[in-house]
């Protein structure tokens, strides 16, 4: 089976990168063993308590908890980009597993494909 | 082999990252094509930062010409056409974009 990385790079609710990236991993669970690297800002789609509501964007951060269901259950950042926002894994909505900045290259390259949001 | 292709400017977020990441990246594993804004990576002005990669590095040539950058391109940036790109990206297991 094919092991597809899906990078979320993208704050949410400035654009709609975030919200495309995660209907691409539901999608892409379906036929693939998928994983998701939240990279930079994109760190910041998993913060606890957005209410977009008065913005008319859609509160997608709550899906990130459904991802374990799709059997997604692989999910990293970099403890480098963690500490760069001051942000604690308690603050955001869903466990990941951290890895180091300087192993990234490597990390991607054990991936048969990945898909950049 | 992964290709890694960067399209935004030398002090955005997204190649601050992609550049940090690159300068622990192997030289047999891993490749970076700079396009579009990305071509400003390749300006003399930024050398300090393109040595710190220790990898293979690409610029597409026409987003060079657009810009003005084909003579001030840093020695040891390989300059490629269209179809160098689609070479690149058929001979790499895959590309990381990093946008």
């Amino acid at each position: 089976m094919k092991r597809i990385l899906f990078t979320q790079s993208k704050p949410p609710h400035g654009s709609i990168n975030a919200q495309e990236g995660l209907d691409a991993i539901l999608m892409g669970s379906a036929f693939a063993e998928c994983a998701v690297l939240f990279q930079g800002d994109g760190l910041y789609q998993l913060l606890k308590h957005q209410q977009p509501d008065d913005l008319g964007t859609k509160n997608f951060a709550a899906t990130f908890g459904a991802l374990a269901d799709y059997g997604v259950d692989q999910i990293f950042c970099t403890r480098e980009d963690l500490l760069d926002r001051q942000l604690d894994t308690e603050e955001l909505v869903i466990p990941m597993t951290t890895i180091r900045q300087d192993t990234i290259c490597e990390f991607i390259s054990t991936f048969d494909l990945v898909l950049d949001f | 082999m992964v290709l890694h292709t960067l399209n935004k400017l030398p002090q955005s977020a997204a190649a601050i990252a992609c550049l940090k990441a690159l300068t622990k990246a192997s030289k047999d594993r891993d490749a970076l094509l700079l396009l579009e804004d990305g071509v400003y990576v390749a300006d003399k002005a930024n050398e300090a930062l393109v040595k710190q990669v220790p990898v293979r590095v690409y610029a597409l040539g026409v987003d060079l010409e657009a810009r003005g950058l084909t003579h001030r391109v840093l020695q040891g940036i390989e300059v490629v056409s269209y179809n160098d790109f689609v070479q690149l990206v058929a001979e790499h297991k895959m590309t990381k974009a990093w946008i």
